[in-house]
């Protein structure tokens, strides 16, 4: 298969495969109604959602929401909720899980809890965000924005790991995966020197079939010109399918500035679990909850 | 034209001229040293030390008493600071260390007012000569003096070699940053070290080479090796520098092609401004001149 340029592929690809079913953790608020109504309806997912069924009756109403549409277990409170839609996924029952009103803490610590959670054991929990930049010829994954502060170099190996199977996903067979710093250069602090260890074990095949460059700045990575102007002749020419973030403050502020600046859309799922984890938040755009899902169920 | 052996090594300090050669406390094995320099045309022996006793050992090695410079200094300290002065003011051009401690004489080299210190890291130099396998030079960096190199230190001690072998005739020598294995590993930090000067050989931090790591000695020296483990580039199975992890490293390898192969070594400290020679007892007559020939070829 070709691989995916826009979010829009993703849904179009998931409705050839075999329905996935979701568990939704607390879903009583209207954005993730409204949300699971148009996954269902567009044949993304089967969806079953775990909260008080009154209020899931009430909130649906409200807002126009046809709750024909998915399964209901009535659970009453938040962390029950959570715990049932966990539980859900954990026993096969559903394929993957998503964030409903649930405060995003209590959502994660049912999803790491070790006895009950959807860790493996000894697994990392990780993020992955796929952008869309208007214009731009092709997505860009991006990890870790949001789950990992401060990645230590073993991390930041499990999370290419994680995020190369995210590309793959997406039909791109041998990403090209840009290990961020702020220069080309090999300097003395650790975001460079790593990016140049995760650079060498990518040559050396550690990641399997991908095509790693590090250190390297995020308009080399990007942008072909911006190569040409630096003489840059690294195996990356502006062409990265995949960005390895140093840290998450460097990978929130590219996550926001592309949407909030670059009209960006975004489809983000937590990565480490056994099965996909939707975290979408208030924040974001119908569009970015819908492709999330969809990229939920396509990883499912 | 590449040296390739030490027939050609000799050949090429040869064509330098006697070069001024202090031997700094004369004791048997640098006499020894000295006198096969000078036989062999490459120097004009300087000896310093106590005069008496210098001719002692001139007429213990059967050599007319009065045929060298001799330069008074009552003392091994004495002797390393005349040595070294002389240097300083270009009235030597190599410095042989006799029976003084090596640190000693390093200290004095260093020394910032009257030293012959060039800024930069003092590093040894130890080539073997491979008449069985390769019929080439092989140079092992750094058995000697560094003893846990940092990253800095080891990009510093490639760089003196790299200056090494292009006074050999190497244009673009290639480097193996060695670890014990291909792979890099946060357990093996020798291996993430290799990575990063691998990558900033790449980005030109480190010019007039081609540098590869890591790599395990056989896929550095072996093409056969290097086949087997699926390993391509111009470094591996043709190495002409191997970068040791540390001095144990180094030392082992070393000797264990002077004491298993039977290959000759020779041994120059590079970094000060001018050339270091600090002769081990065990050398063989053939060392002992070799290492004056590349610490001549090496600088001159």
């Amino acid at each position: 298969m070709e691989p995916m340029t826009h979010l829009s592929d993703i849904p179009a690809a998931v409705k050839n495969l075999p329905r996935k079913r979701m568990a939704v953790a607390y879903g009583e608020d209207a954005h993730t109604l409204q949300a699971i109504q148009r996954a269902v309806k567009e044949g993304i997912v089967d969806a079953l959602v775990v909260g008080s069924a009154a209020k899931i009756a009430e909130v649906a109403a409200l807002n126009d929401v046809d709750t024909s549409l998915f399964e209901i277990m009535d659970v009453q409170g938040e962390l029950p909720s959570i715990k049932a839609a966990v539980k859900l996924v954990r026993e096969g029952d559903a394929h993957m899980l998503m964030k409903g009103l649930a405060h995003t803490d209590n959502y994660m610590r049912g999803i790491l809890d070790k006895e009950t959670g959807l860790l493996p054991q000894g697994g990392l929990l990780s993020h992955v965000a796929v952008f869309e930049a208007p214009g731009y010829p092709r997505l860009i994954i991006v990890s870790d924005v949001a789950v990992i502060p401060l990645p230590s170099l073993g991390d930041k190996v499990r999370i290419t790991k994680l995020t190369v199977g995210v590309a793959r996903s997406l039909c791109i067979d041998v990403p090209k995966v840009a290990f961020l710093s702020a220069s080309e250069s090999v300097l003395k602090f650790a975001s460079s020197q790593e990016a140049a260890v995760l650079a060498g074990m990518a040559v050396r095949k550690q990641f399997g079939a991908i095509i790693g460059e590090g250190p390297i700045s995020i308009d080399c990575a990007l942008f072909l010109d911006a190569c040409q102007i630096k003489g840059f002749t690294g195996r990356i020419q502006g062409d990265a399918d995949v960005i390895i973030v140093p840290n998450i403050e460097s990978g929130n502020v590219f996550y926001k500035v592309l949407c909030r600046f670059g009209g960006g859309e975004v489809a983000a799922m937590v990565t480490g679990t056994t099965a996909p984890c939707i975290l979408t938040s208030r924040g974001d755009s119908e569009d970015s909850k819908f492709y999330s899902i969809a990229l939920g169920a396509l990883n499912a | 034209m590449e040296i390739r052996t030490f027939d050609q090594l000799l050949e090429e300090a040869k064509k330098r001229g006697r070069m001024k050669l202090a031997v700094v406390f004369p004791d048997e094995v640098s006499l020894h040293a000295a006198l096969l320099a000078h036989e062999a045309g490459i120097s004009a022996p300087i000896l310093v030390g106590i005069p008496v006793k210098i001719r002692e050992l001139l007429s213990q090695a059967g050599v007319d008493v009065d045929s060298f410079k001799i330069e008074e200094a009552g003392s091994p300290a004495e002797a390393c600071a005349v040595a070294v002065a002389l240097a300083h003011d270009d009235k030597v051009d190599v410095i042989l260390k006799g029976g003084a401690q090596t640190a000693q004489l390093l200290h004095a080299v260093l020394d910032k007012e009257n030293g012959i210190r060039a800024g930069k890291v003092l590093s040894e130099c130890s080539l073997y000569e491979d008449t069985h396998v390769r019929h080439s030079l092989l140079a092992v960096v750094d058995g000697g003096i560094l003893i846990a190199p940092t990253l800095q230190e080891k990009v510093e001690a490639i760089r003196n070699t790299v200056g090494v072998y292009h006074k050999l005739g190497y244009e673009n020598p290639k480097v193996a940053v060695l670890a014990a294995v291909e792979t890099v590993t946060e357990k093996m930090p020798c291996t993430e070290d290799a990575a990063i000067i691998a990558r900033m050989s790449e980005r030109g931090q480190i010019k007039g080479c081609v540098i590869d790591g890591p790599l395990a000695l056989d896929s550095a020296i072996s093409e056969r090796a290097a086949a087997i483990k699926g390993l391509t580039g111009p470094v591996v199975g043709n190495a002409d520098i191997l970068i040791v992890p540390d001095i144990e490293g180094g030392n082992l390898l070393g000797k264990s092609m002077t004491y298993f192969a039977g290959f000759t070594s020779a041994h120059v400290t590079i970094g000060a401004r001018k050339p270091v020679l600090v002769p081990s007892r065990a050398d063989d007559g053939r060392t002992k001149l070799m290492s004056v020939a590349l610490g001549i070829v090496a600088y001159y």
